[in-house]
């Protein structure tokens, strides 16, 4: 049966359209052929599909072939089945009568006779030739046709339609559409049935000696074939799929060895795309096609469906699992194929399948997925295709052009060498060449970097070229020699070399290789070859191997191939920056990078490096970063790039110091501070945050009181190898919670070197605003540069990686609190002092968990106030009562025993005193004296003249203001108030009045003070109009002293008097009488009064207070009497009028009266506030002389306020008080009631 | 001519390269290309004496590389700096579009990453986001065998980060992590024999 591959093949080729039969029974087709071709292809056909579900096909290819054309006539009966789907899918019997008889007797049986093979679908059309408006011809022809259709048509399916040649309509087109698809889905119905058996039958021999897999692909690619020409492409390419599975299925049994091929004249450009690259025929080997080219045809085959179905994305995917499996299959056959066969097919592959590819993806209309991965496939075609490339390259010298660099290294270093039977040898006439290479071997070094890095290029090989091409030389040597010659002789490449197509150029290189000494590079066998020769001598197997010339040309010279290596780099990174495999695409930039700086484009370079070491940066690879960056570093500065080559630097000093020697790093160093010291066109601040990192002691953190400065250290890791000298360094503070708040910038004083590794720096920190702040940034300068620095590390050494360390919360390094009492000032006496004496006032000064070291207390004493700055002060320690109950520790309590009862004396001047260092923590007592200055004589009191005594008038204040603080920054201002008091208060009252007019006056002592009063004297002077008794000295009746008297009680004292005849007595009653106390204190000063203070150590103890008592005559001469009359309304309102009545009544007649005028001035006294007196308030009333005349005064007034008052009183200044008797007195307070509520405001809404 | 052609056919790398792929085994393999050059085993070669793993790592949760061991005799480790570094595009996309890769959902093994001619790149993937990566020049590992040497590599992480002394994200520096991965390494060799 593989006979038939060829004539299948040629079939196959043939046919690309299904065959529509046309059988031409009355002669009709000249007639129609023309609209009937026009329905062609078929625009819309439904067929089954190979699991026998309806597929909508469009634009279905077709033809139509009469019966009896020779195509469909010289067929033989078997191949019509083995290739049966090149028959027609359908005949179409066109047939036409006029005439029934006719019908009947001739064309109905040669009808019957046509249809009546069952193989065959068919339908009839029936062309009416009868013109429109013969009637007759109509009629007649729609009754051969009626009849027609009753003959052929059944009742499953109808297979008749009209055509009506003078007008055909549309109707019928649909029908003949219909009916001819109908025909082509049964058909293809059959045939893929019949296929399908035939397959199954031959996979069920498929382990049987019998089997012929030729046979298979026949029928199973027919049927392929015929899915494809049906446009049924996906059941096509799953047919191609089984073909393939079983294809390798049955090329991996074990047997017999056959041949691979690959080994014709363009065999190394793949052929995956191209179906018809070579007639099936050639690579068929007795059963069984060869790998090589067969392989390649499925693929093709299977990438041309796909294409066909839209589908670039999948043959992309298929493609390069193909290219790679293929590799390895070539990979195992290596040695019987030519020189690096393997590396040119895959390249060629990987070529043509991104060629292909990209034509025909247009992108847009697919999912981002699916075209992120189209774009992955291609930057992966294309950087498979750029490894071999490399390789090639490499193998003829040009490995001094690639860039060894980690990913060619990748790519290049696990690639196992090609593995020839032999290796080729050094062609005669070549030494020129070799000498060529040589030099360049030579001229060859590696590229001096920057900073003197000297690292050990990474291997662009896996093990030595020159061992391993020698070893496969020597590997033949090793062998027998005789056989190695006579190989050599016959074929120059092994077994196959009789497929070799040159021949002749190959024993011309063998022949070189085995002559004895021709020239001086003719080679012993054992000679080993020397790398230039090995360059050489793979430079013209390779020409041998190579069929593209264009391909070669790239290889050609140093300048093409980098031309090639750059086009295939670019295509890789571009397509994998479209997949957003960055990292592919990022390293593949540096690659062009590494180009265009030996072309010495900087600039370009600069920017993909820049890429390359922000990626590696980011993720932290410093290992590759530390490759790439001085490359970066080296472009900067020959761009003259300041800051990026500054940036670049200290990112080199920043990666991990085991990364480069000391002395690179140095080297960086220097740069820097070269740099730093020189003028920088555009100096810009460098960020050193990965070099000079810095923290906080890991000591709790510094705290201090609102206003205070303070000392922060700070440690600094420097990450520079040696010792880096600052021009300044300043640390910036932010607060905690916001960062906008409180950045201020602190400077330090005396850091000016860093040393590598720890320093620790301490800044002087101003007073802060209250809130808890952390690290901010470093700043400083290094010359003219200033930098600054956000690294923070965590109580670490710089080395460790301080990628992650941002990551971490940072803590606060310094807290300052907020405003509060850091000290109280209270005074200590509870009590009144004396007043006009030299008291002591005592301070309590507590320190609140702050030293009040170095403070100073001012006291301005306020008016009528005045220290004794004479005196000393005392300080002494102070134990409140609660501090023994407190739950005080231990130390402050042992602290506060040892301290007890310490007393110091301090002087004070202008107001300050200075606190003694040991008074800076405990709470110490102030006693300092003062005295209180009243100028006025105090007033007795007596009931006649009630005198409200005021406590504001004992009260003196004390301004303090203590200073304190390390720098006298906080201060403490308090102004206390401090009570004075006399030491007596004096009542008098009149206790009983003999008839004698003697009275018995008693002065009653009230205790003032928290002290007991010694009396030792008094003595009482009285006004003019009254007179003591007995005696005369104005002392009491009784002898009692010395009186004691205690605190807050009273003591009274007698004293006998009277009334002394006088007259005038209205001017002799402004004088007071005037009582003097001779008295001792005793009491503590803690408490409040005391013994005051001796100014002169002579003082005597007495003290005299003088008092001033008025004693009242009583009213012993009546003249007048007011009385006040009752309201004349119930209740006063506010704002309500009112009168107001007063009877003035005279009791005396006037010439018994000491009054002497007839007029009297009236007044009316009434509070403002609380009053409004309407009309007069003061005038003169005169009325009769005689005894019991009496006159009425009205006023008329308003209450302005509610509540209790006191009504307006009338007075009668001009008569003195002894002569007016007020009876009835009037009221003290009077109701007011609020005013009535006022309606208007009430009205309803 | 067929008897000049027989000599290279004797040999063993191509014998052994005849054998079907499904039964070729990573040490048998390298056994018969150390046959293969008896006049020159000094070659280093690109492949270590004990094992076909060439290089382990760890990579943080940020991409960050935590530990990188190579298994190589030359001094090159950069390039598989390199190999897992771009191996984290492919561990990127996967985790990104988990619908492609609906059979590893809810499964740390990833699989294979990155096949290429010379090398194949496994990756595995912790909850916490930690991938180890291998890298190994045997083109046949059976995906169990990767899966169970992942298992071990994971459980000596874990123990590895459980050190008070280690701080998490950063490098890891345990020298006792290291020698317990070696043998994990070497056991990797022989397990797929034994």
């Amino acid at each position: 049966m593989a006979n038939y591959l060829a004539q299948f093949q040629t079939i196959k080729s043939s046919s690309d359209r299904i065959v529509i039969a046309v059988e031409d029974v009355s002669d009709l087709w000249l007639n129609v052929k023309d609209s009937f071709k026009q329905r062609l292809p078929v625009k819309k056909a439904c067929l089954n599909n190979k699991a026998r579900n309806p597929v909508l096909v469009e634009n279905l290819p077709a033809e139509f072939i009469q019966t009896t054309d020779s195509r469909l006539r010289s067929r033989f009966p078997q191949e019509q089945y083995l290739f049966w789907f090149r028959e027609p899918y359908a005949t179409v019997v066109l047939v036409t009568c006029e005439d029934l008889d006719e019908f009947k007797t001739i064309l109905k049986p040669r009808l019957k006779l046509i249809v009546q093979n069952d193989e065959r679908e068919w339908f009839i059309v029936f062309v009416s030739k009868a013109h429109p408006s013969n009637d007759q011809a109509t009629k007649m022809a729609k009754k051969v046709y009626a009849r027609l259709e009753a003959d052929f048509n059944t009742k499953k399916r109808e297979r008749c339609c009209k055509f009506d040649l003078h007008g055909p309509d549309d109707e019928f087109w649909d029908d003949f559409d219909s009916k001819m698809v109908d025909c082509i889905r049964n058909t293809l119905d059959r045939r893929v049935q019949f296929y399908e058996e035939e397959n199954r039958r031959l996979s069920e021999q498929r382990f049987t000696p019998i089997w012929n897999f030729c046979n298979f692909f026949i029928l199973k690619e027919s049927l392929a074939f015929m899915f494809e020409v049906t446009n049924l492409h996906e059941d096509s390419l799953r047919e191609y799929d089984e073909l393939e599975l079983c294809y390798s299925e049955s090329v991996n049994l074990p047997g017999k060895p056959r041949e691979f091929g690959g080994l014709d004249t363009g065999d190394d450009q793949a052929a995956l795309l191209n179906p018809g690259f070579k007639a099936l025929t050639q690579i068929v080997q007795d059963d069984v096609f060869r790998e090589f080219e067969f392989r390649q045809y499925i693929f093709a085959c299977q990438a041309k469906l796909l294409f066909k179905l839209s589908r670039p994305v999948e043959v992309a995917a298929r493609g390069y699992a193909f290219v790679v499996s293929f590799s390895k299959t070539l990979a195992l056959h290596e040695n019987a194929l030519p020189f690096c066969f393997r590396e040119v097919w895959v390249i060629t592959a990987c070529l043509g399948l991104i060629k292909s590819t990209s034509t025909q993806y247009d992108g847009g209309v697919v999912a981002i997925d699916s075209e992120k991965e189209f774009y992955r496939l291609q930057g992966d075609l294309y950087s498979l295709c750029r490894a071999k490339f490399m390789r090639l390259a490499y193998l003829i010298g040009y490995g001094v052009e690639i860039e060894k660099s980690p990913v060619n290294s990748a790519s290049l270093s696990m690639l196992s060498w090609p593995k020839p039977a032999t290796w080729p040898s050094i062609p005669p006439d070549s030494s020129s060449e070799v000498m060529a290479k040589e030099k360049t071997i030579l001229q060859a070094k590696a590229r001096e970097k920057l900073f003197d890095i000297q690292r050990k290029p990474l291997p662009l090989e896996p093990s030595s070229l020159l061992r391993e091409a020698n070893r496969r030389r020597a590997f033949l040597s090793v062998g027998n020699l005789a056989e190695l010659y006579d190989s050599v002789d016959g074929s120059g490449f092994g077994p196959h070399s009789k497929v070799s197509p040159n021949k002749s150029s190959s024993n011309l290189m063998t022949r070189t290789m085995s002559g004895p000494a021709t020239s001086e590079t003719s080679l012993p066998v054992d000679r080993p070859m020397r790398l230039s020769e090995i360059h050489v001598a793979a430079e013209h197997a390779l020409k041998q191997t190579i069929s593209d010339p264009d391909f070669m040309t790239s290889l050609s010279s140093p300048e093409e191939f980098e031309n090639r290596y750059m086009e295939l780099t670019k295509g890789a990174a571009d397509n994998y920056h479209r997949s957003w495999w960055k990292r592919h695409g990022v390293v593949l930039d540096g690659e062009i990078a590494a180009i265009y700086f030996k072309h010495g484009n900087y600039d370009l370079a600069a920017k993909s490096y820049e890429k390359v070491c922000a990626l590696y940066s980011a993720e932290g690879w410093e290992e590759l970063l530390a490759d790439v960056l001085p490359d970066l570093a080296e472009c900067q500065k020959i761009l003259n790039d300041e800051a990026g080559y500054l940036a670049s630097c200290v990112k080199l000093l920043s990666i991990e110091s085991s990364l480069f020697s000391s002395k690179e790093r140095q080297a960086f160093q220097s740069e820097v501070v070269r740099l730093a010291h020189s003028e920088m066109s555009h100096p810009v601040p460098l960020d050193v945050s990965s070099l000079i990192t810095f923290a906080g002691n890991p000591a709790p953190l510094l705290e201090l009181c609102d206003g205070d400065p303070g000392t922060l250290s700070v440690a600094v890791w420097s990450g520079f190898p040696d010792d880096m000298t600052l021009e300044s360094l300043s640390l910036r503070l932010s607060a905690f919670s916001s960062a906008d708040e409180g950045l201020k910038a602190i400077r330090s004083t005396d850091a000016r070197v860093l040393v590598p590794g720890r320093n620790i720096i301490t800044f002087d920190i101003p007073p802060q605003k209250p809130g808890s702040y952390v690290l901010g940034a470093l700043t400083g300068q290094i010359g003219k540069l200033s930098f600054r620095s956000h690294g923070f590390s965590q109580d670490s050494p710089v080395d460790t990686d301080e990628f992650m360390s941002f990551e971490k919360p940072t803590r606060p390094v310094l807290k300052v609190r907020k405003p509060r009492a850091l000290v109280d000032i209270t005074p200590a006496v509870s009590s009144a002092l004396l007043m006009n004496e030299l008291q002591w006032i005592g301070l309590i000064v507590k320190p609140i968990d702050y030293s009040l070291k170095g403070g100073i207390l001012h006291i301005d004493a306020g008016a009528e106030l005045k220290i004794e700055e004479s005196q000393m002060i005392e300080i002494e320690s102070y134990r409140s009562d609660g501090d023994h109950s407190g739950n005080l520790d231990a130390s402050k309590a042992l602290s506060r025993s040892t301290d007890t009862g310490r007393v110091e004396k301090v002087p004070i001047g202008n107001g300050k005193i200075e606190l003694p260092d040991w008074a800076s923590d405990v709470t110490t007592l102030v006693w300092f004296p003062v005295r209180a200055i009243d100028d006025t004589i105090a007033k007795g009191t007596s009931p006649a003249s009630p005198q409200k005594h005021s406590i504001v008038d004992g009260m003196r204040m004390i301004a303090l203001k203590l200073e304190f603080g390390a720098f006298h920054n906080q201060i403490f201002e308090r102004t206390i108030a401090v009570h004075f008091t006399n030491p007596f208060h004096v009542s008098t009252r009149v206790v009983d009045k003999c008839n004698d007019g003697t009275l018995l006056l008693q002065v009653i002592l009230h205790s003032e003070v928290k002290a007991t009063l010694h009396v030792k004297d008094v003595l009482l002077d009285l006004q003019a109009g009254f007179e003591h008794l007995g005696k005369g000295d104005g002392r009491p009746t009784s002898s009692l002293f010395p009186l004691v008297i205690a605190p807050s009680s009273k003591a009274g004292i007698l004293f006998v008097i009277r009334l002394s005849g006088t007259k005038d007595l209205d001017e002799l009653e402004q004088a007071d009488s005037m009582l003097n106390i001779k008295y001792g204190i005793s009491g503590d000063r803690a408490t409040g009064a005391h013994s005051p203070v001796p100014v002169k150590p002579d003082d005597s103890e007495e003290l005299l207070f003088k008092i001033s008592l008025k004693l009242k005559r009583p009213v012993l001469d009546p003249c007048l009497a007011v009385g006040f009359l009752p309201f004349s309304t119930d209740c006063l309102r506010v704002g309500q009028l009112v009168n107001m009545k007063w009877r003035v009544e005279r009791l005396k007649d006037l010439e018994e009266a000491s009054l002497s005028d007839d007029e009297i001035l009236y007044q009316v006294d009434a509070n403002p506030q609380n009053w409004m007196v309407a009309g007069r308030k003061s005038g003169h009333i005169s009325f009769s002389e005689t005894q019991g005349s009496r006159i009425e005064i009205a006023v008329t007034c308003v209450p302005l306020v509610s509540g209790y008052v006191h009504p307006p009183q009338l007075g009668l200044p001009d008569v003195g008080d002894a002569n007016i008797s007020c009876n009835p007195a009037g009221p003290h307070l009077v109701c007011v009631l609020p005013p009535t509520l006022s309606t208007s405001y009430c009205i309803p809404a | 001519m067929p008897s000049p052609s027989s000599p290279p056919r004797a040999h063993g790398p191509t014998t052994s390269r005849e054998q079907p792929p499904s039964i070729r085994r990573a040490p048998p393999s390298r056994c018969s290309r150390v046959n293969c050059r008896p006049a020159d085993s000094a070659a280093p070669d690109q492949l270590p004496s004990g094992n076909m793993i060439v290089c382990v790592a760890v990579v943080g949760h940020q991409n960050n590389p935590l530990y990188l061991q190579s298994f190589t005799e030359a001094d090159d480790a950069l390039k598989l700096h390199h190999v897992v570094h771009c191996s984290l595009d492919v561990i990127d996309e996967r985790v990104n579009n988990p619908k492609r890769s609906a059979p590893t959902l809810n499964e740390t093994f990833l699989g294979l990453l990155y096949p290429t001619e010379n090398y194949k790149v496994y990756g595995y993937l912790t909850n916490t986001k930690v991938k180890f990566l291998m890298v190994t020049t045997d083109l046949d590992v059976k995906d169990a065998d990767a899966r169970n040497f992942f298992r071990k590599f994971h459980a000596a992480y874990v123990d590895a980060v459980s050190n008070p002394f280690h701080v998490p994200g950063k490098k890891i520096a345990s020298r006792s992590f290291g020698a317990r991965v070696s043998t994990i390494v070497k056991s990797f060799g022989s397990g797929t024999v034994g």
